[in-house]
């Protein structure tokens, strides 16, 4: 999805406008003369600023012709298979982030290698077998090598793995 | 040939399956019944991997994985100015495996940045205290901790000091703290905040401050170059490796000790077994001098207090930084 | 000579070597999983260096430094993922040389000008460093809100022509920087009632999301024939790259200056560096179309961010201030040996300090075998199909992230940052302004706030001090130059100025 230039200016003009008011109801600390708010409103103002040059450009734009006003499609937008698989990746992070407590890191990251390489390959074997030896080399190098505590989960009891 | 694999491929799995049982019901028995520590313990720094704090636990995990023969992981939080890892053991277990390192804390709560009380934490013994120095430039006209309190009393409006960190730190509380005793209107007094202790020296050479609070050995390079003194230590007396540096009572004759401390602590309800298990086996650490020589030789100055002694020391710390904000906050 | 003599004993012996080596792989693979920094892979290595002998500790250390800010470079030029943040800089760019099937050629000109940064930053420690160390001490933080001022603008110049896009995408950069506790008051803003924003986000997950999640995003929009295109033979040209890579000899010595100086500053690195020799080589219009002003620009900026490792020791050595927690890991490991910093650590233990540099030398020298070793392993990856290599480099990222912060929210912050830097470049912004809005952010601010507390409020004080009147007369060149030249040229030239 290609947003024009007017609807990105629109859009940094409203994030600039609730920068600046978010900024300004931040309250002075009676210590220093220049509150949390000071420098996040100078931000929200040039926010705002730079949104009004991309409006005004975009619909310059629009009335010579080079761009539609709002947004286009892009090539890929149209194809279900391509928003299934960034709707993967993405479900699948958030999948991930549900489940890596409870279940642990090694299948929980097992799950996510195998279901995205099943899908982006077409051969769930392969990816299945190749996903246990990143998996296993993630865990070696991170947890063992480096000594970064990886949640461990249902294996929690198992030792200290 | 294939059956024969067959047969092998089934044999090793049922193998394998029952030694996998064994495993899982051997190990799934000891967490209840084993005692602790049966797996590595975490010890939560609430600062970045190279600090001061970060200094102090990493020796620490060495000598208590000597004591109790497992792995004591340093796990660094220091997002946030050190409110993320605090709230991180805080929020943590009581089971013994998550423990952390807490230093000077109660302003967290007074700057509104967290609500964690001394009441969230079950403290095993204090290990270390860093009394603050108070460094100058220096060609500063001030010779004397007396002459500079004197000159900041007059005019407080007149000087910079830096927070060395956040302004609600150890240092400028230890400074806060003095200058209160001083008479000084702390409302005055101009204190500039900035990144920690060694970026604050820095900026005292530069020009950009006046006074800045910190521990000697974070000064010591610097006070070697000459290119900045010490006024005084806040502390009875002087320090060991700065025998130069004249301490707060001789100069002033105040008894005050301002600074900066560590100690271990765990989560609220931590069970009893363990705690006296952890405070024993820190006092023995603390009377190692291996670990003394290895403390000192990061210019960490060792001070100990027990279990119930470090209590009662967060209550007191408490009490006076609140009473030193609420002053603040005219 | 004495002292040199016994400082290469030191050095050249079995046990010291071996660790070197052992260290330079460790720290060549750390560097190429993306999001894994520097500074990482020397924290995590500090269990055991602090219980190492001072030489092969601290020697350790720096040939980790020096192989992880290379190997940075790797994923950056083969998969549009910069393993460090010291790299984002020339990403894009390098990308395009993977696309015609010349990556290696590129990485290999990236090792041997990497290897000549880090030695000359190396050689400034031994010869310069309380000379330099002394032009360190006049930053305040008048000068330094100077130097953050010329680094957006080098971030301005980085994102390409349109300089609207350019400023957004800085902007989000600063806005997102001033998420958590504000440096200066303490107070929380832009949380949300969320402790886990109390942080701020995490600059390693964010820039692994705005990389490497993208990346992986828009590999799911590709339609299953373009999936395999980056897969192009990639031609080994060490050779050619070890010879063109001097012919920019002058290019290569500018940033390995930059990268010095801009090392020795405590709290600007070797991402600054890198970013601001990049926008240096920028100057010519038109630089980048042909593969040769491509390579005019890149390999001062690979030069600059090896330099700065070295510079960044100098007033680690000399004044104890660490300048990043790699110096302060060094700075606690050198105090753990006995040696002290401070001006007289050069003459008490002139042996064991000069080791200590020469070690570092040696370590910058060993990029160039090590570095064209590490390519040929690397390339490797490409022979993987996209389809298991993408969900496996996602969750290189994800643990990667976690690793940095210890934190699950990392993982929040990749997958949102992902989608973000996705977007973003659907619609043509630039990311490399973001990064850089990232990392200067807070020096921004803390140092535009405090200055303006020193002062009571009066603006004059920043052009007061030598040093700070000087980086603001060279921003307002830098600024100021382009428009004045071509105004000049449309002067001298009757021809109307085409509209470009």
């Amino acid at each position: 999805m290609k947003l024009s230039d007017l609807t990105w200016g629109i859009l940094c003009l409203a994030l600039g406008l609730g920068v600046f008011m978010i900024a300004n109801g931040m309250e002075k600390s009676p210590y220093f003369q220049y509150g949390a708010g000071f420098y996040p409103s100078i931000i929200g103002t040039m926010l705002m600023l730079v949104g009004l040059v991309l409006a005004s450009k975009g619909i310059a734009a629009a009335r010579a012709g080079r761009d539609s006003l709002w947004f286009s499609l892009c090539d890929w937008c149209r194809s279900p298979g391509h928003w299934l698989n960034l709707g993967l990746v993405i479900g699948g992070l958030l999948a991930f982030l549900a489940l890596v407590e409870p279940l642990g890191f090694l299948p929980t990251g097992w799950l996510l290698l195998a279901g995205l390489g099943a899908r982006f390959t077409g051969r769930p074997l392969l990816a299945m077998a190749s996903a246990v030896g990143v998996i296993g080399f993630l865990y070696l190098f991170f947890q063992q090598v480096m000594g970064v505590p990886l949640p461990q989960g249902l294996l929690a009891n198992l030792g200290g793995l | 040939m294939p059956k024969t694999l067959k047969n092998r491929l089934s044999r090793g799995l049922r193998a394998g399956v029952r030694a996998a049982a064994v495993v899982l019901s051997l190990a799934a028995l000891p967490a209840f019944a084993a005692e602790w520590p049966t797996r590595p313990v975490t010890i939560v720094v609430p600062a970045g991997a190279g600090g001061g704090s970060d200094g102090t636990a990493r020796i620490l995990s060495k000598y208590l994985k000597e004591e109790f023969g497992q792995q004591f992981n340093v796990l660094n939080l220091g997002q946030g100015g050190g409110v993320v890892g605090i709230n991180r053991i805080v929020n943590a277990e009581p089971d013994g495996y998550t423990l952390g390192v807490l230093f000077n804390f109660a302003h967290y709560k007074e700057m509104g940045q967290a609500d964690f009380t001394l009441d969230d934490f079950t403290p095993i013994a204090q290990y270390n205290f860093d009394p603050a120095g108070f460094q100058v430039r220096d060609d500063s006209p001030f010779k004397t901790v007396n002459q500079a309190l004197d000159a900041i009393k007059a005019d407080p409006a007149k000087y910079t000091i830096a927070c060395a960190g956040g302004c609600g730190g150890s240092w400028p509380v230890a400074v806060a703290t003095l200058l209160d005793r001083w008479g000084v209107d702390l409302a005055k007094v101009r204190m500039i905040p900035g990144q920690g202790a060694a970026a604050a020296m820095q900026d005292l050479a530069a020009g950009g401050v006046d006074f800045v609070p910190s521990s000697l050995p974070e000064a010591d390079a610097m006070l070697r170059t000459g290119t900045v003194r010490s006024l005084a230590v806040f502390g009875p007396e002087r320090q060991e490796n700065f025998p130069d540096v004249p301490s707060l009572k001789e100069a002033t004759g105040l008894e005050l000790e301002l600074g900066s401390f560590r100690g271990l602590v765990a989560p609220a309800g931590l069970p009893d077994d363990i705690r006296a298990k952890l405070e024993a086996a820190m006092k023995a650490i603390y009377a190692n001098p291996e670990w003394q020589a290895d403390m000192k030789a990061r210019g960490f100055n060792p001070q100990w207090r027990d279990s119930e002694a470090f209590a009662d020391y967060l209550k007191q710390h408490t009490a006076d930084v609140q009473a030193l904000f609420a002053k603040m906050d005219l | 000579m004495d002292v040199i003599l016994d400082a290469l004993s030191q050095v050249f012996t079995l046990k010291v070597l071996g660790i070197m080596a052992a260290s330079a792989l460790y720290g060549l693979m750390v560097g190429a999983i993306p999001g894994l920094t520097a500074t990482l892979a020397v924290a995590l290595m500090v269990p055991i260096t602090f219980f190492m002998d001072p030489v092969p500790a601290i020697a350790a250390i720096v040939t980790m430094a020096a192989m992880a800010i290379f190997a940075g470079d790797l994923p950056a030029v083969l998969l549009r993922m910069p393993g460090t943040p010291a790299s984002a800089a020339y990403t894009d760019q390098a990308y395009r040389f993977t696309q015609a099937g010349r990556g290696e050629y590129i990485l290999g000109i990236s090792a041997c000008t990497s290897a000549i940064g880090g030695s000359i930053g190396v050689l400034a420690l031994m010869f310069g460093a309380p000379l330099l160390a002394r032009f360190a001490l006049n930053f305040s933080s008048f000068e330094y809100f100077w130097l953050a001022t010329l680094g957006l603008t080098a971030a301005i110049m980085v994102g390409g022509t349109q300089v609207s896009r350019s400023a957004v995408s800085l902007l989000l950069g600063l806005l997102v920087a001033s998420v958590g506790i504000d440096p200066v008051s303490g107070e929380t803003r832009f949380t949300f009632g969320s402790d886990a924003l109390l942080g701020g986000f995490g600059f390693i997950p964010v820039i692994i999301g705005l990389f490497a999640v993208a990346e992986i995003l828009r590999y799911c929009t590709r339609s299953v024939s373009e999936r395999e295109l980056p897969q192009v033979p990639q031609q080994p040209l060490y050779w050619r790259a070890l010879c063109d890579a001097l012919r920019h000899k002058l290019g290569i010595l500018r940033g390995s200056v930059t990268g010095t100086l801009i090392g020795a500053l405590p709290g600007a690195g070797a991402d600054i560096a890198a970013y601001i020799a990049y926008a240096m080589g920028r100057r010519h219009r038109g630089a980048t179309a042909t593969d040769e002003g491509a390579v005019a620009q890149i390999a001062p900026a690979t030069a600059a961010n090896n330099a700065a490792v070295g510079g960044s020791f100098i007033p680690a050595t000399v004044f104890g201030i660490p300048g990043d927690s790699l110096t302060a890991i060094v700075i606690g490991v050198l105090l753990m040996k006995g040696l002290n910093p401070g001006p007289t650590i050069f003459t008490d233990n002139a042996s064991m300090i000069n080791a200590v540099f020469l070690a570092f030398l040696l370590a910058n020298l060993m990029l160039i075998p090590f570095g064209f070793l590490s390519v040929r392993l690397f390339k490797q990856v490409l022979r993987i199909p996209q389809g298991l290599l993408m969900p496996s480099i996602l969750l290189f990222a994800m643990v990667g992230a976690y690793a940095v912060e210890n934190s699950l929210f990392a993982v929040v912050t990749i997958l949102v940052f992902g989608v973000l830097g996705f977007l973003l470049e659907e619609n043509d912004f630039p990311l490399a302004p973001m990064i850089l809005g990232i990392v200067l952010g807070p020096l921004l601010e803390e140092t535009f706030v405090t200055s303006m507390m020193r002062s009571n409020g009066s603006f004059l004080a920043f052009f007061e001090r030598p040093v700070s009147l000087t980086l603001a007369l060279i921003t307002a060149a830098v600024w100021l130059a382009p428009p004045l030249l071509r105004l000049w040229r449309e002067h001298r030239t009757p021809r109307p100025a085409l509209t470009d």
